[in-house]
């Protein structure tokens, strides 16, 4: 039996028809085919899943969808205004920060909020805020520039 | 090489053109493509790990709503498939050989209703004896898992029989002469090495569909979508032809993504089915059925004069290749590979792969270069302090140099790199290390990854089109899987013809719209791809500077091409747009200009000839250091300060060569700290990424990479392989640096606090 969730997607009001059991990460995915939010562990593990729930990283595999009733939510898609990146976005690309790009969404999810809450970080406090995102590729260092250059554009605009 | 002087697109920090994508969610990886209709897989795998199926029922499972599917061992046909030795097939069919073989699979409406599907299908076993550790599989009296391995087929050439998968024995000169030399000092030690994930991001996934004419379309999260087109077509018993492999965009590889594991069975169930069918799998069975880095155990003996000469090296290695062997010749190559960096006048190194019934080994990034190097350099190190010679003065003593014998024993060396990269090292070190506290040590390691093309057997060709507006479109059957072959296909198309970067598209990796490739890896994608690219740009250059010359009258060799248009060198105010001759040649009798560099590659290996054959124009070599603190009351290893130096050739781009070389150590830091897949009779234990450790934001120390240039000489503008020289000595600089730290040496990887803590015990 589906259930009616109300919710805020990518700034667009709407109601989803969702099954109790669905994670917020299958919606995504597999019913709204926003596949922008990966899939790598469904343990919560790994951080590919990384959303924003009312501006707060969250790990889409661990929520159910039927908990975001009255959210507002944010994926990767939803991130940048029309063709204009967000800051976030730009710094991963610019700095390198960007190889295979699997975990490259929940990082960017991740740091868009950690900034928002810590604008002007220390490089120890990003290595600890982006503990619980995995990424296999580049070995995090371009990451933590890019996420130090984010912090400094954000803090220009 | 091209005619333009100055380069614009190659050695520049392009941005990756598929970042932007990337960055916005708007990449379409395997495990995203959407098709109406899709069925749901799920997989039922072995729980033992050696048995004989007495029978298969798969009717309550048929017979469930929302089931389209069932496959099971009668499905596949006898032959089997593999990427080196075909050992395997795609569903078991008389026994399984590990946990977490697949069994049977299932195609139902959604996920929920496969998991059930699979819970329905009941299948008897008889429990045969299993055996785990590669010694007692070699025994006389081992249990047998392949008892027709003689028959299988195995592109290597190498010995085979009972469990032994293969042994190679590499040979130079004399060494029982030269270990009897009066006054050798001798020292033997015994190394272990674990197993070790991949551990890419994206899980393995593929999807299957089947068009109104039978033919199949796979879209796979591979690196060698040739190459399992052909298990997928084994398993189907199809042509080739009717079926059609693409890697969109892959989220890591590192070795694992170039075996056909589950493609074959995606496809044998949408065949079934008539439905799409898309198979993601879980950390579960990634860790539990797919494969890692074989273990190794290497007993390694080097006999050395008090100058410092090596001049003997004796050693075995044994390695635990599992149920199914997808690490290919990994296990052979490595016999060479135990030399290292050195030139050892007399060796003699016996490798072995043993099957046994733990999960199979595979091709993990750099193929037997971490387990050789973690003993080889270690055991270098060791002789230096028994020495007391600087470690780094004792291995530039020995170290292999210009006109050596590449350590695989084919091809001689040339372009070597390595003082440099030493040289920069030696710097870094004394202006960035200080002081040595207590309980702090600084170790060092070099590495060698040496790549022996021969341009004859070049398994990759492109072509180059031209198109009206002048913009290019290239197509290679080249993955890009996160290494950034793409760009660098793009970098070099843009700078042979003169355009910008921006103006150059890439077709890739599809069996049918482009041309046939090996497959991305073994650190050759971007000498081996670029080149062909580079010749097939230059082709379709000569035939755009053609046209141009009848147009504007003037010699051919006497116009050049920058940022989109055509002019002549003396009088640059006669010219014409690169879109200007695309269109009058399509509108002509020559037709549109597309480059294939058949020619041109023809013309090269004539010129270049025999001695391409005979030299390794790209080793690889890179020196690492690390700075650590030992707990001495914990054994936790605190890595403070990291550097490398590492020769690429030419970085055709600087940004993704460190990019590469960070996550190499990176990945390397892994492997010496925490990564060790563990098992108890067949089964993984740590099948998980909780238990599974990965190395984390946290863990990555302060890292400085530095870049040296000894450009190759048949390499696209220099360059040399980058992703593989980077891990393979971080295992040996840590175990290094611990003993400068604690007077202990540590022979097992990876180095947990208990094992430092055992070996400062001295237990
Ligand atoms: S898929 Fe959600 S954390 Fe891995
Ligand atoms: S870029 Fe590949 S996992 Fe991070």
């Amino acid at each position: 039996m589906k259930i009616s969730v109300p919710m805020v997607l990518n700034s667009r009001a709407q109601t989803l028809e969702v099954e109790p059991y669905w994670t917020l990460q299958r919606l995504l995915r597999d019913e709204l085919d926003l596949t922008g939010t990966k899939e790598g562990c469904r343990t919560g593990n790994c951080g590919v899943c990384t959303i924003l729930v009312d501006g707060r990283a969250v790990k889409s595999c661990l929520m159910l969808a039927a908990q975001a009733a009255g959210a507002e939510v944010t994926t990767i898609e939803g991130l940048a205004r029309g063709d204009e990146l967000h800051p976030v976005q730009t710094a991963f690309v610019e700095y390198g920060a960007i190889q295979c790009g699997y975990c490259s969404p929940g990082f960017i999810m991740a740091a868009t909020a950690f900034l928002a809450e810590n604008p002007r970080p220390s490089r120890d406090e990003i290595k600890d805020a982006l503990e619980g995102n995995l990424c296999r590729c580049t070995g995090y260092i371009k990451i933590f520039e890019a996420v130090e250059a984010a912090a400094g554009a954000l803090q220009r605009s | 090489m091209t005619a333009t002087t100055e380069l614009h697109a190659i050695g520049q920090p392009i941005l990756k053109q598929d970042a932007y994508l990337k960055a916005t969610g708007n990449a379409a990886y395997a495990g995203d493509v959407r098709l109406p209709g899709t069925l749901e897989a799920r997989v039922l795998r072995s729980p033992h790990p050696h048995a004989r199926i007495v029978s298969i029922d798969v009717s309550a499972a048929e017979a469930l709503p929302g089931v389209y599917a069932v496959v099971a061992g009668k499905d596949v046909p006898p032959i089997r498939i593999g990427r080196f030795i075909k050992d395997r097939h795609a569903l078991a069919r008389e026994k399984v050989i590990y946990v977490g073989e697949p069994v049977a699979a299932v195609a139902a409406a959604n996920e929920e209703i496969a998991e059930q599907a699979i819970q329905l299908i009941q299948v008897e076993y008889e429990l045969l004896p299993a055996v785990f550790d590669p010694e007692r599989a070699l025994a006389p009296d081992a249990p047998i898992l392949h008892p027709d391995l003689a028959q299988y087929i195995d592109p290597g050439t190498s010995k085979r029989q009972g469990n032994m998968r293969n042994q190679v024995v590499h040979e130079v000169g004399n060494v029982e002469e030269a270990f009897n030399e009066p006054g050798l000092l001798t020292y033997e030690a015994v190394y272990r090495t674990p197993r070790q994930y991949q551990g890419f991001t994206e899980p393995h996934a593929a999807i299957a569909q089947v068009d109104g004419t039978g033919r199949i379309t796979v879209w796979a999260a591979t690196k060698a979508p040739f190459g399992e087109r052909q298990s997928v077509a084994d398993t189907l018993g199809e042509p080739v032809s009717r079926i059609r492999m693409i890697s969109p965009v892959v989220g890591g590889d590192f070795g694992g993504k170039g075996a056909a594991f589950i493609e074959p069975i995606v496809a044998l169930l949408a065949r079934k089915a008539r439905r799409p069918v898309r198979l993601a799998l879980s950390r579960l069975e990634e860790l539990t059925a797919m494969t890692s880095r074989a273990s190794c155990v290497i007993r390694l003996k080097m006999g050395v004069r008090r100058d410092g000469t090596v001049t003997a090296m004796e050693g075995t290695l044994l390695y635990n290749v599992g149920g199914v062997d997808d690490s290919g010749a990994g296990g052979a190559n490595s016999a060479g590979v135990l030399l290292g960096a050195y030139r050892i006048p007399h060796a003699r190194v016996v490798a072995t792969s043993a099957y046994t019934n733990s999960s199979p080994a595979g091709h993990v990034r750099a193929p037997a270069g971490p387990q050789t190097s973690f003993a080889t350099e270690s055991h270098m190190d060791h002789l230096a302090h028994v020495l007391g010679m600087d470690p780094l003065d004792f291995r530039i003593k020995n170290a292999l140099g210009d006109g050596d014998t590449a350590p695989s024993g084919h091809g001689v060396l040339r372009n070597v790199g390595l003082q440099e990269c030493i040289a920069k090292a030696r710097d870094w070190m004394a202006r960035e290390l200080g002081e040595k506290g207590r309980n702090q040590g600084v170790g060092v390691a070099l590495s060698l990854w040496a790549l022996h093309p021969n341009p004859a057997r070049v398994a990759s060709a492109a072509t180059v089109k031209i198109d009206v507006d002048g913009s290019v479109v290239v197509t290679s059957g080249v993955a890009d899987q996160g290494g950034g072959q793409w760009t660098i296909v793009t970098q070099v198309a843009a700078e042979v013809l003169g355009v910008p970067v921006e103006m150059v598209s890439v077709i890739a990796a599809d069996t049918e719209a482009t041309p046939q490739e090996q497959g991305t890896g073994g650190s050759q994608t971007t000498y081996r791809v670029g080149n062909v690219v580079r010749q097939a740009a230059t082709d379709a250059r000569r035939k755009l500077l053609r046209f141009a010359a009848e147009r504007l009258e003037v010699d051919e060799e006497e116009l050049d091409v920058r940022e989109g248009e055509i002019f002549a060198r003396s009088d640059p105010a006669r010219k014409v747009t690169v879109a200007q001759i695309a269109q009058a040649a399509g509108a002509s009798s020559a037709g549109p200009i597309i480059g294939t560099g058949a020619e041109e590659r023809e013309r090269e290996i004539i010129e270049q000839g025999h001695e391409r054959s005979e030299v390794v124009d790209a080793p690889s070599f890179a020196c690492h250091v690390a700075k650590v603190f030992v707990d001495p009351e914990t054994g936790q290893i605190d890595v403070q300060k990291y550097y490398t130096s590492q020769d690429v050739g030419r970085a055709l781009n600087p940004l993704a060569c460190k990019g590469q070389i960070e996550g190499g150590v990176v990945f390397g830091l892994g492997y010496a700290l925490s990564e060790e897949l563990l098992s108890d009779q067949g089964v993984n234990l740590n099948a998980n990424l909780w238990e599974y450790l990965l190395p984390t934001s946290p863990h990555v120390p302060e890292l400085t990479v530095e870049l040296v240039e000894v450009p190759s000489t048949y390499g696209p503008f220099g360059a040399k392989g980058v992703g593989e020289t980077a891990n393979i000595p971080v295992a040996a600089t840590i175990a290094n640096a611990v003993a400068d730290a604690t007077g202990a040496r540590v022979t097992q990887a990876p180095l947990t606090p208990e094992r430092v803590l055992a070996a400062v015990s001295g237990s």
